[in-house]
């Protein structure tokens, strides 16, 4: 049955209301007629017929007010048939509803969490880092060299320089991969610019937490760095599934080598250690082993295309572990002059941010303190780490015969989530060999 | 005395005959109100050639339109008409300027962007305005002030005061839209107003008629049921008459009126237009028309003016202007941090009826 | 207090003016006998007769120019065009000459004059009779630009616009005629030149004027109830002169920005805020300053089309579900 809907009569017109109606239920309709007298925003307007028939009901009366295509009465055949309309709050008007928005919001969220656009090569690692982890981590490629400029707000610019941060530690979140503040935020929050371990591993100093003994203790707040290394070491230890292989390496030849050069150095030139050796020969071994210059992401394998060797230096606020970087490529002369500053800036309180990052692999050269052997804790999140001992004077047989050489124990920790026991066997195996013919560490 | 000035003052020797014709008419005339025409053609004229002259000195800049050939119907214009009211003109305006009593020093220093102009230095030849002496500006958009004019005249009539409103315009002007637009406002609403179209017979370089459908542009006012008429602009006096019937007009029944002036530009469009599309014997023939030697010769055969006053009046006109330029040059420009000064006007400023 | 229309807030400064200025006169086409196109004028004619309420002919480079001069002679006029689109044939009379009198002038003469016009579209009235101006005059020294988008504001700033001594174009919107909100009792003003901030927010903000300060306004609430998002409206209601420091403020404080417009993109007034944001605020700026506009099309007649080109509240939560920070700072 045909319906009378509220018409449009002006351009703003969002209702109207029946003034009068001037047909009533059983009166004839035709085409053209003037129905009924419609209040409007504007004016007072008039209804006009489109249909021809019997005027059945009327759905809205005087007085009533409906909205634009509002069913305001029924026409029919005449049969009398007093069907109940229901009145369709058909409005012209439909709200705007935020379409994919929540959708979209997931979709963000996802996103965030699981990839990251890379500053650097497509193809690079960075892809599957969750934010947590990536603040302090350089992905080891170098990729895009035409494009050094890191993309970041000028907020999070701001905020950088006031913290003293290096933006090249920072993952963006942004579009493009923009560094934003949020990502600030969230450095600042993990707070850990600085890679530490402890100087005796497995052994605790007995720290006073209970209440137990109060009165023969004296209580003192741990320091940012303090708190800092509990928190990190504390998580490696629980999380990193640890196990250690150890060798004796004979370092007479490699002191030989390095008395040597140091002799030719003279007195005020640049003197070589035993560290810049053991670096040297890691650095190059990892090349044979890359699988050890790795880390464990969120389930994934990362392999870092650099070699970054950390040193640790023991300082009076605790530990730190400034970085060489590529020194697989660099020269053991280049090596210790770096080692060398770098140990000179952390006793000076002097490190960068750039100068703690990036490292794929750590040393701990206790040697100096006089310690037959000792268990490094994982960096993380590296895979490995090698404690070196002090270098003793040992009896080994050589044809036969018992011969004092400098024998010096190192071993390794590593993660069984990424490393096995052959190839950590044999990548220490490969630091021997090096250290054991110390020609092979020149050039 | 220059060679123009000469010339100015010999040419009125050629006319002859006609002088018999034209002295009866004069005697119902004030002397001393001819004279004062007489001096106000001359210092427009002088006036006007001063200003080309420091055009090319480079101490007046922009745009400069001049008044040359034309000061019998500034002249006219402005005398049939009462101090209190109200003129709009268009760019072409100088002459306007001085016989609404804004002083030649004034004007001058307002040519050469000083501080001391009529209008601070900020709106130049094409933009003189006097708010005191009811001059209403000069505008540089062709029409612009013609509903400003009819505005104004609506104002006169909404606040029942008995000034009228004169508002000048080029030939040109009446085939554009404000031109038709404000007529018709005029009539409907009854306003006391005097369109007074100069049909210099040259639009810039487009002749009068071939730019309008009609080439007697008082014509146009039918469409408008409005009274209208053409006058002679050379002939002063015609001019003032016919402007005072019209001024009567709209005071005493707020009906407007369009006035159609015929004269002649003695040169191009302005000091920068070297005038080449305009044929050398019209232009000759044109100047010859030039209303201050016929109206000299007029005064003289009238005895209303001798030889001697003639001369005299050179020597005033001549003082004046220098005495103008002299002004423009001492004034000092506007200041640069004055810059900023009337983008708004404060709160305060100058309310109810002007 | 009381809850009116934002027609009903014009009509009824326009009658306190009449009533209390007697220079004060409307002018403009159908607002007598007709009791105007959007019914702001009805029952003034009525009142105060046909010298105050004047209806013109369709010239409105006439009647604006013959408005303009009534002014340099001290009345006051109120002129109505019809809608911003028709204000084009104006454009010589407003541009050139009411903006520029009292200036060029040397300051002797004000041209005390209000122009009252509608823009917007979304009524399927087709390209020319749906566009959206303003741009235009906020960019003339000389002008006063206004937009309020709620009743308070709209009664409010007419006073003021017709109580100031300069050209005043007073922007309103056919869509916001029969929009409610409360206004006090009483003749009071509202300073030009200062924004306001609706809603209070610390994630980012929207800066928005008109019909759209009103859509930004709920849709930051809807926001805020769904996303728990805190979001900052600053409705400017002065385009000329603009407050910069309620925007640079917010910016400051929340970051990120979105200017919501209802004019087309290109140059248009956000393309002024934006730039001034960048200017003042660069090392505020956690990420670029997002414009919401309308598409860049003559507006079409067909019903689909227009709803596509015009932007509104979905174009507007699209932005925000874009610009919002990850962190959320409330």
């Amino acid at each position: 049955m045909p319906e009378i809907t509220m018409p449009r009569l002006s351009d703003t017109m969002q209702e109207g209301t029946i003034t009068r109606w001037l047909k009533k239920p059983g009166d004839e309709i035709k085409r053209g007629d003037i129905i009924a007298e419609v209040e409007t925003d504007k004016a007072n307007m008039e209804i006009e017929a489109y249909d021809t028939g019997t005027l059945e009901q009327i759905v809205v009366n005087e007085g009533q007010t409906a909205s634009i295509g509002q069913v305001i009465a029924i026409v029919g055949s005449g049969a009398g048939t007093q069907k109940q309309a229901s009145p369709a709050t058909t409005r012209t008007r439909t709200k705007d509803t935020p379409s994919s928005a929540a959708r979209e919001t997931a979709t963000r969220s996802v996103q965030v969490a699981n990839s990251k656009a890379s500053r650097s090569a497509p193809g690079s690692h960075a892809q599957t880092l969750p934010v947590a982890c990536a603040s302090d981590w350089q992905n080891g490629e170098q990729g895009d060299t035409n494009n050094s400029k890191i993309k970041a707000s000028p907020l999070a610019r701001r905020m950088a320089e006031e913290h003293n941060i290096d933006l090249n530690q920072i993952q963006g979140t942004g579009p493009g991969g923009r560094i934003v503040r949020d990502d600030i935020e969230d450095f600042l929050e993990r707070a850990t610019p600085i890679l530490v371990q402890p100087a005796v591993p497995q052994q605790e100093v007995p720290v006073v937490a209970t209440a137990m003994h109060m009165t023969d203790v004296e209580i003192s707040t741990p320091t940012s760095m303090q708190k800092t290394i509990a928190r990190r070491l504390t998580e490696s230890k629980q999380t990193i599934p640890h196990f250690y292989i150890g060798n004796d390496i004979d370092m007479t030849d490699a002191l030989t080598l390095r008395q040597m050069f140091n002799a030719s150095a003279g007195e005020k030139g640049l003197k070589i250690s035993v560290n810049d050796l053991i670096v040297k020969s890691c650095a190059l071994a990892l090349e044979k082993f890359p699988e050890i210059n790795c880390s464990w992401m969120d389930g994934q394998f990362v392999q870092h295309k650099r070699i970054n060797i950390g040193i640790a230096v023991d300082i009076p606020a605790g530990l730190i572990v400034p970085v060489i970087h590529d020194a697989n490529i660099k020269g053991v002369r280049s090596i210790a002059r770096e080692a060398k500053t770098l140990a000179e800036k952390a006793r000076a309180s002097k490190l960068t941010p750039a100068d703690l990052e990036g490292g794929t692999f750590s040393i701990s050269n206790l040697g100096m303190i006089g310690v037959t052997d000792f268990i490094a804790v994982i960096n993380p999140p590296e895979a490995a780490i090698m404690a070196i001992a002090s270098v003793r004077k040992t009896y080994v047989p050589i044809d036969g015969q018992p011969v004092i050489r400098d024998l010096m124990h190192v071993t390794v920790s590593a993660d069984h989530r990424i490393l096995y026991g052959a190839t950590v066997a044999r990548f220490l195996q490969e630091v021997k060999q090096l250290l054991e013919n110390p020609y092979m560490l020149l050039g | 005395m220059s060679t123009q000035q000469q010339k100015r003052l010999d040419a009125h020797k050629a006319t002859g005959t006609e002088t018999s014709q034209l002295i009866h008419l004069l005697e119902k005339e004030d002397r001393a109100t001819l004279t004062h025409y007489y001096y106000q053609m001359v210092l427009i004229r002088h006036f006007e050639e001063r200003t080309a002259e420091m055009y090319n000195r480079a101490r007046i800049g922009g745009y400069c339109h001049l008044n040359l050939g034309e000061e019998a119907t500034v002249v006219g214009f402005c005398a049939g008409l009462e101090p209190d009211d109200y003129v709009y003109t268009n760019y072409r305006e100088h002459g306007y300027a001085i016989c609404r009593d804004i002083s030649a020093n004034a004007v001058m220093a307002e040519l050469f962007g000083k501080q001391d102009g009529c209008a601070r230095g900020r709106g130049g030849s094409m933009h003189l305005f006097d708010l005191q002496r009811h001059f209403m500006g000069g505008y540089a958009i062709v029409g612009g002030q013609l509903p400003l004019a009819t505005g104004a005249a609506f104002a006169i009539a909404y606040r029942g005061s008995h000034e009228v409103v004169a508002c000048q315009m080029g030939d040109g002007a009446t085939n554009g839209g404000p031109f038709h637009e404000s007529l018709n406002l005029a009539k409907i609403y009854h306003l006391p107003i005097i369109y007074f179209i100069v049909n210099n017979q040259y639009a810039m370089s487009l002749q009068a008629d071939k730019g309008s459908a009609v080439g007697e542009l008082y014509r146009k006012a039918c469409a408008y049921d409005m009274y209208s008429e053409r006058v002679d602009g050379n002939d002063v006096l015609a001019v003032r008459d016919a402007v005072r019937n019209a001024a009567k007009r709209a005071r005493e029944q707020h009906e407007p009126s369009l006035i159609e002036a015929v004269s002649y530009r003695f040169r191009g469009h302005s000091v920068v237009d070297p005038d080449r599309y305009r044929d050398e014997e019209e232009v000759k023939l044109g100047r010859a028309q030039d209303p201050i030697p016929t109206f000299a010769a007029r005064l003289l055969a009238a005895n209303i003016l001798q030889e001697r006053d003639l001369q005299e009046i050179e020597v005033q006109v001549q003082q004046e202007v220098d005495a103008a330029i002299t002004f423009a040059d001492e004034s000092p420009y506007p200041p640069a941090d004055s810059l900023f000064d009337y983008i708004y006007a404060p709160d305060d400023a100058q309310k109810g009826e002007r | 207090m009381a809850e009116i229309t934002y027609r009903q807030a014009l009509h009824d400064t326009l009658r306190e003016e009449l009533l209390r200025d007697e220079n004060v006169f409307l002018i403009g086409e159908e607002i007598g006998a007709f009791e105007g196109s959007y019914k702001i004028t009805a029952g003034l004619l009525k009142e105060f007769g046909p010298k105050r309420v004047v209806d013109t002919p369709i010239c409105e480079n006439g009647f604006v120019g013959l408005a303009a001069g009534t002014a340099m002679l001290g009345l006051r006029p109120v002129v109505e065009i019809m809608t911003i689109n028709f204000i084009l044939l104006a454009m010589d009379e407003i541009v050139n000459h009411a903006a520029k009198i009292y200036y060029m002038f040397g300051g002797q003469c004000p041209v005390p004059m209000v122009i009252r016009t509608p823009g917007g579209g979304g009524q399927q009235l087709s390209a020319t009779h749906s566009q959206n101006l303003e741009v235009w005059f906020a960019h003339v020294p000389g002008l006063k630009v206004m937009a309020p988008s709620s009743p308070a504001d709209a009664k409010g700033m007419l006073r003021t616009a017709i109580r100031d001594n300069n050209p005043v174009i007073f922007l309103e919107n056919f869509a916001l005629y029969n929009t409610k909100g409360e206004v006090s009792d009483g003749e009071y003003t509202i300073p030009f030149g200062k924004a306001q901030i609706t809603k209070e927010g610390t994630d980012l903000t929207i800066i928005s004027y008109s019909r759209m300060a009103s859509v930004a306004l709920q849709v930051a609430r809807r926001m805020e109830q769904e996303k728990h998002l805190s979001i900052e409206v600053v409705d400017l209601r002065s385009l000329r002169p603009l407050d910069h420091e309620t925007i640079i403020n917010s910016v400051r404080k929340t970051n990120r920005a979105i200017v919501f417009e209802e004019d087309w993109r290109s140059y248009g007034v956000g393309a002024e805020i934006a730039a001034l944001v960048q200017e003042e605020a660069f090392d505020d700026l956690d990420a670029p300053i997002k414009r919401v506009a309308s598409l860049e099309v003559p507006l079409p007649y067909s019903k689909t089309l227009e709803q596509e080109a015009l932007t509104g509240a979905k174009q507007l939560t699209e932005a925000i579900n874009a610009l919002a920070p990850r962190r959320r700072r409330s």
